[in-house]
């Protein structure tokens, strides 16, 4: 199990930090802090756990994440500006996270590719998908009471131990240096940078979001598969506008927009 | 205390059922007073006397509205035929929810029982889901929009009865 106290150690993050709960087992870390936040639990409150037996990524699909190994958490936040412009938060977290997990890398002296980022918000290297981010908020007409991000990262899964059908498309970061990574000072280094950024995007709007955010897709002009409730098409990936939503070109040269449905690389 | 810590206090104050907190520390003292605690927490400041050496905490105009003048009363409700019946409307562009997942129950149906607080549906935008609270107690009349459906902003999603 993590340890809180190093944790709180390391981050020396005001708010992010302090109110910590290294779980062994729960069902989903984003249900625990919400919970929480229905109690009265202030922001910044966090949830690590070693295993989530019910963690989900989109519309309760399984994250796959074996015990211990990697690192999985949730951050309660109680935003003061209005769901339209906190939605962004969920581009907003994977910038920081990638930002993250690169100065961690430098600060040890280790190489990593550069870290892509695929709409909305998951991260890759090489293509491969290295960490996940999955937001659940509670609102009361535009008002947000209480908003969990929750994130999950390939930190010391090889991978070799994940399940053969997925071996092709994940990437851990264990695999680029060859040892441990010890979670608490990856946590409390986002921590600190989260808190940092997360201070200005509440004050300016996430008005820059977006911009950071295409600074790290490589996917403009390129051949993608748009999956929605309605189904599958090829398009090609144009633009993610201000709102942040993905812009997309359909076969017969139309270009609309996606809130809400994933996308998938094509080969050209 | 910092900056960013009284933020959190006004911010705990504003969500809880507290309506107000004083904190004296190192000579400071803070109080944080919420003048409606039955409307929408709007919070304000007050400097403490012995906090006169210092400035008075100056985010406070910038992040919380001074306390307003009783407002009168919200218009009466406009359709005056069915003033018991709340339109919950969404709040933003996304997919509508009637479940937590594919495989699970909806949250509620026609005919349903509600209670303040109660989680109605999900609005999903960019993997960023959104539970929809109701804010009135009563019995879902209908509910207008289907399951996996995109919604735009502001659309009418469920009409409730209210008691």
């Amino acid at each position: 199990m993590l340890s809180c106290d190093l944790i709180r150690e390391k981050s020396g993050a005001t708010i992010f930090g302090n109110n910590v709960f290294c779980l062994m087992e729960v069902d989903s870390t984003n249900t625990f802090v919400l919970n929480m936040a229905r109690s009265g639990a202030p922001e910044g409150t966090l949830a690590v756990a070693d295993f989530q037996h019910s963690g989900r990524g989109k519309r309760g699909r399984q994250w796959f994440a074996p015990r211990g190994e990697n690192l999985t958490f949730s951050l309660l936040l109680r935003p003061l500006v209005n769901i339209e412009y906190v939605q962004k938060i969920t581009l907003a977290a994977a910038v920081t996270l990638a930002n993250t997990i690169e100065e961690f890398f430098r600060q040890k002296g280790w190489d990593l590719p550069p870290i892509e980022l695929k709409w909305p918000n998951d991260l890759l290297v090489d293509g491969k998908k290295l960490s996940g981010i999955l937001t659940e908020s509670i609102l009361k007409d535009k008002e947000v009471s209480a908003l969990a991000v929750g994130i999950g990262i390939n930190l010391n899964t090889e991978i070799r131990q994940f399940p053969q059908e997925l071996q092709n498309n994940v990437c851990s970061l264990t695999d680029f240096v060859g040892q441990r990574i010890i979670p608490e000072e990856l946590l409390a280094l986002f921590l600190r940078r989260f808190e940092q950024d997360y201070e200005i995007w509440e004050r300016n709007a996430y008005r820059d979001v977006v911009t950071q955010w295409k600074n790290r897709c490589r996917q403009f002009g390129k051949k993608i598969n748009v999956i929605t409730a309605d189904g599958e098409r090829e398009a090609l990936f144009q633009d993610v506008n201000d709102d942040g939503y993905l812009l997309f070109k359909t076969a017969d040269g139309k270009t609309e927009r996606l809130i809400s449905g994933e996308i998938n690389a094509l080969s050209d | 205390m910092e900056l960013k810590e009284i933020k959190q206090l006004v911010k705990m104050v504003e969500t809880s059922d507290i309506s107000e907190v004083e904190i004296e520390e190192e000579g400071r003292k803070i109080r944080i007073t919420k003048r409606f605690p039955s409307s929408n927490g709007e919070v304000h400041f007050v400097s403490a006397p012995q906090a006169a050496a210092m400035p008075p905490v100056q985010m406070a105009p910038q992040t919380m509205p001074a306390a307003l003048p009783a407002e009168p009363a919200a218009p009466a409700a406009e359709a005056p035929k069915a003033d018991n019946l709340i339109e919950v409307r969404s709040p933003m562009v996304g997919t509508f929810y009637a479940a937590p997942s594919p495989d699970a129950d909806p949250y509620t149906s026609a005919g349903s029982s509600v209670s303040v607080g109660q989680t109605l549906c999900i609005i999903e935008a960019m993997k960023l889901m959104n539970e929809i609270e109701s804010e009135v107690s009563g019995k879902i009349k209908e509910i207008l929009v289907q399951n996996a459906q995109p919604v735009e902003y502001n659309q009418v999603l469920f009409l409730i009865e209210k008691s």
